[in-house]
């Protein structure tokens, strides 16, 4: 078995401090030996090898004879008529092939505007102006790289300066009108509403207790280690388009590129090859696409656009900007009773969220979180800056960050007010009946609260821990701790309420076994990094005992996979899992009629026992899945089709809520305001366990880009609209130095409704971490008279708390 | 940005306002400067190649002034745009005699956008204060050399390098960040550092 021993990683850490007060459920359940390696093996990600030897065929990689590059230009103005372009110089450079204007698009059948996901309409290059800083006003295409970024520069756009507006308070009052193609000259998009007003209004006029909060979460970018980019492949002669895209959902852009471009979808193949991360940036279609896309079509040869960093940090879609205010009503026994939220979600100059279409700010409305509380009522309004359009979910389903964060610190204020220990106080309130339906109307599937904040307690310490901060703070150290009780929501969705301009929000899976028991599965998702390549072939090999090892799994070519709407909001186990977990088992119901013949016997006396059907009584007479699947193509029953391969379309009933607590230690330097993590502890509960491994990988990452949001990372725009995070020296991420040692475990709640008992995790982390780091650095500076700090907590922040608190000078 | 200082030139009050107002002069002084021409009464347009960190190129610009007032000052309004970005300026220039000398004293606000602001605006002012200051000590230069040169002998004034000009922003910059006394420590220990080296 020496071979096998490679693909295991041997380590497998007990999380320490597992409780015998609580009955805990965190054993990884395990049925199949490792040679098959199904669920719950921490079996080494299958994609690992081409990766980390350099191996992975990104977009970039692509190079196709006689390949053009473009580039493109931007505006240097957030609000800007255009008066003029110059092309002349940039056109007679030798090697520049075609330079495209907004004026090209329109003749070429209106293409100079597209749709984005949340059915508003976005530029792909402007005609008259210009409505946010780096916007595309015309793309150059070269036969080189540098020839075409040299040409940009001898482009010569002659702009009109327009007043921008970049504060989203400012744009409610319509004094500058970001879209003026809008029949209505309004800044204001929508008003969203979730719960019963009348009811909540009612809960907080007899509260014993009511905390009110602002807060903003301020505008990230998702920094994915890959940037955009395209290689656009039109042959004239057959009228077929190849498009390589760096896309997190290619069947969904393949129909949206075919309905707007009038191409038949036939002629439209998009392969979307390895991706350096998406986090949902890679989910909206960017201008950039669209010229590519006609560049080719235009030159009959293949075009490459990829992005540069800054172009990247610029003008893709970015992610939060919600202005946040919230109330929490408690009745005077510290009983949550009533949430009610009012928020401005700063779209930018074009509704390009990403959100399922019922549902403008996402899932904002599970805010009540992990509390049981009598009502709630959540306002949302969306509004038009003369910033870059989007509002993608960043590594969460659907704004749960921005819900979370919120919920989470008002808890926190709550306990404040309340002097009690915000533990006692979020033990009080969980949800304990499950399922729950939530008074925003939610139904949670499954959750034990108390279970995750017991283990999570226990591992950290926190009784010792609230001793030494009260012996550090009688020193006049500032040591804090914070917890972070959160409950997400992911794996969108039910088509009853959820799709993406029309299409449901279903995914799929086909399974098809060769004959010497080999097996190629393909999905309507795509990973980006997430390793479906090796859960997917885990799910298999756990309903059909095929080894994981024998599994090729396969996405992001419409031409081949079947269709999905691709990776993000933790969707893929959720969804796309399933499907391979039902396309399985329908693999299964023929194998066992094939078994039943081959055995002689009726289906009735075969019994599964991990890879093979075994006669009842006898297991010695049994046919293995590699016996049944050879004879599928060599000795099927009379009047059975020959072959071994199923196809499901999985559309969940429900979606599947994810919880867990994490409890964070801080210091804090008196000097300088630094805040230095500690320790972080994070007790996750996804359901069923497919490769722990790979949901410590995802927690990992998740933390960082957790921790990264509430110490360094922010957009910042200056008051002319001026993006002056341009670059990583500006827009900090956090790097190994800067993170902590994240001490991960689990406890076990299975989703009853997933056919695997899974819920999906990628998300959780990112989702739960901020809001505990900024409760810890909150309660660190408590005495001092501090409610809230704003997020990124910078030492400059902190240093001026401290400041007008007397404690440093 | 807000941009404000003062110079002090070794020459008259007279001689300083027809060197800031004489586009050859200016352009021969200003570091980046390809062209200044007069193009109507008080207004010119030049050309100006910046370097702002890792961002650079060419700007087209417009300045007009406002208000002259011989030889105590003007107003002075700038629109620039190019490649990497624009520049949009007003600023109010004061020239005072003291004596034999002349000081002269700016105080302006400057709306820097596109690239150059995004991606060079760590070292946007320290560039900013590192262009005005060479072309003045420039015109000092200038202004000094006609002084002490024989009358219609064309004066010539070298033009930084690129390396000086970096290395002007290089010391804006070092000053920005780091207090006198910890620079003078540093250069010490420089010194002592390398004198170690070649020592063992």
């Amino acid at each position: 078995m020496s071979h096998l021993d490679d693909r295991f990683e041997h380590h497998t850490p007990k999380p320490e401090g597992a409780s015998a007060k609580v009955d805990l459920v965190d054993e990884v359940q395990i049925k199949t030996p490792p040679e098959i390696c199904g669920m719950g093996h921490r079996m080494k990600r299958k994609e690992d090898p081409r990766f980390i030897q350099g191996k992975g065929n990104y977009v970039d990689d692509v190079k196709l004879p006689g390949m053009l590059y473009m580039d493109i230009v931007r505006s240097p103005y957030a609000h800007a008529r255009i008066v003029s372009i110059d092309d002349s110089e940039a056109l007679a450079t030798e090697g520049v092939v075609a330079v495209i204007k907004g004026q090209d698009l329109e003749a070429a059948g209106g293409l100079h505007w597209m749709p984005t996901l949340m059915s508003d309409t976005q530029m792909v290059l402007p005609i008259d102006k210009v409505v946010y800083y780096a916007q595309e006003v015309c793309a150059v295409v070269a036969t080189d790289r540098y020839i075409a970024a040299d040409a940009i520069e001898k482009i010569f756009v002659e702009y009109e300066p327009l007043e921008p507006v970049v504060d989203p308070h400012e744009a409610m009052k319509d004094k500058v009108i970001v879209r003026e193609d809008k029949e209505q000259k309004t800044n204001h998009i929508w008003h969203w509403e979730a719960g019963d007003k009348e009811a909540t209004d009612r809960v907080f006029s007899e509260a014993a207790h009511v905390v009110e909060q602002t807060m903003h979460i301020p505008r990230l970018h998702v920094s994915s280690i890959e940037t955009c980019g395209m290689v656009a492949n039109y042959n004239k002669a057959t009228e077929h388009m190849q498009i390589y895209m760096t896309s997190q959902a290619p069947h969904a852009h393949r129909t949206v590129f075919a309905l707007v471009s009038g191409l038949p979808e036939h002629k439209i193949q998009i392969i979307s090859p390895d991706i350096g991360g998406g986090f949902g940036g890679k989910v909206p279609v960017y201008p950039g696409y669209v010229c590519c896309a006609v560049a080719s079509l235009v030159t009959g040869k293949p075009v490459k656009w990829i992005e540069d960093r800054s172009e990247n940090l610029q003008a893709d879609s970015f992610a939060r900007d919600y202005h946040i205010t919230a109330e929490m009503a408690a009745d005077a026994d510290g009983m949550i009773t009533g949430l009610r939220v009012k928020t401005l979600s700063d779209c930018g100059a074009a509704d390009a969220a990403a959100n399922p279409s019922k549902f403008p700010a996402g899932l904002y409305s599970i805010c009540t979180g992990s509390y049981d509380m009598q009502a709630a009522h959540i306002e949302v309004d969306g509004v038009y800056t003369t910033k870059p359009p989007g509002g993608v979910a960043y590594r969460c389903s659907f704004r749960v960050t921005e819900a979370v964060h919120m919920i989470e610190r008002v808890t926190d204020i709550m306990a404040a007010e309340l002097g009690q220990d915000p533990a006692e106080l979020r033990r009080k309130n969980f949800i304990r009946e499950f399922p729950y339906k939530s008074p925003t109307g939610w139904e949670y599937d499954s959750g034990n609260y108390e279970a995750a904040l017991d283990k999570a307690m226990e591992t950290i310490g926190y009784a010792e821990l609230r001793r030494e901060q009260a012996e550090k703070r009688a020193r006049g150290e500032l040591m804090g701790i914070g917890i972070s009780s959160f409950t997400e929501v992911v794996g969108a969705g039910p088509s009853r309420d959820y799709d993406i301009l029309g299409i449901k929000m279903f995914d799929s899976a086909e399974i098809r076994i060769h004959p010497t028991g080999k097996a190629i599965a393909r999905f309507g998702t795509k990973s980006q990094g997430q390793g479906h390549e090796t859960t997917y072939a885990q799910i298999i090999a756990e309903e059909l005992g095929l080894p994981a090892a024998d599994v090729q799994v396969e996405e992001g070519d419409t031409d081949t996979a079947p269709y999905g709407l691709g990776t993000y909001a933790s969707r893929s186990t959720p969804t796309a899992g399933a499907a391979g977990a039902m396309a399985a088992r329908k693999i299964k119901a023929k194998a066992k009629k094939i078994a039943a013949y081959l055995l002689e016997v009726g289906e009735d006396d075969l019994e599964w026992n991990v890879d093979r059907f075994q006669v009842k009584g006898s297991p010695e007479q049994a046919k293995t899945i590699q016996d049944i699947a050879f004879a599928a193509y060599t000795n099927h029953p009379p009047g059975m089709e020959a072959g071994l391969e199923a196809t499901d379309y999985y559309d969940p009933p429900n979606l599947t809520f994810p919880f867990g607590t994490y409890i964070c230690v801080v210091d804090i330097d008196k000097g300088t305001g630094e805040v230095k993590v500690r320790r972080f502890v994070a007790i996750d509960d996804c359901g069923h366990i497919i490769n722990p491994m790979v949901v410590e990988g995802q927690v990992h990452g998740g933390l960082t880009m957790g921790l990264a949001p509430a110490l360094f990372e922010e957009i910042v725009y200056d008051e002319n609209g001026q993006n002056l995070s341009g670059t990583f020296a500006d827009y900090l991420l956090p790097t190994a130095v800067e993170s902590p040692k994240w001490e991960t475990g689990h406890t076990i709640t299975p989703s009853p409704h997933h056919p695997l008992g899974a819920k999906g995790i990628g998300e959780s982390p990112t989702v739960g971490a901020p809001p505990a780091i900024v409760n810890a650095v909150v309660d660190a500076l408590s005495h001092l008279g501090v409610k809230h700090i704003e997020i990124p907590i910078t030492p400059e922040k902190v240093w001026k708390l401290l400041r007008e608190a007397g404690v440093t000078d | 940005m807000k941009v404000a200082g003062d110079y002090v030139f070794d020459a008259p009050q007279q001689e300083v306002w027809d060197g800031l107002l004489d586009p050859e002069v200016l352009a021969a002084t200003m570091p980046g400067c390809d062209k200044l021409e007069l193009t109507g009464e008080n207004q010119y347009q030049g050309v100006l190649n910046i370097k702002v960190g890792p961002v650079q190129g060419k700007f087209q610009g417009k300045i007009e002034l406002e208000d002259p007032d011989p030889p105590n000052g003007y107003s002075m309004k700038v629109n620039g745009q190019g490649a990497p970005g624009f520049v949009k300026a007003h600023a109010k220039i004061d020239i005072a005699a003291e004596g034999e000398m002349t000081r002269l004293t700016y105080d302006g606000d400057a709306q820097v956008g596109g690239r150059i602001a995004s991606v060079g605006q760590r070292l946007l002012e320290s560039s900013a204060k590192a262009i005005i200051k060479q072309s003045l000590e420039g015109l000092n230069e200038t202004l000094k050399a006609r002084a002490g040169g024989e009358e219609g002998e064309p004066v010539r004034v070298d033009k930084p390098s690129q390396t000086e000009f970096a290395a002007a922003v290089a010391k804006e910059v070092a000053k920005d960040v780091v207090p006198k006394p910890v620079w003078i420590a540093i250069v010490v220990l420089l010194l002592l550092l390398i004198l170690y080296f070649v020592l063992s």
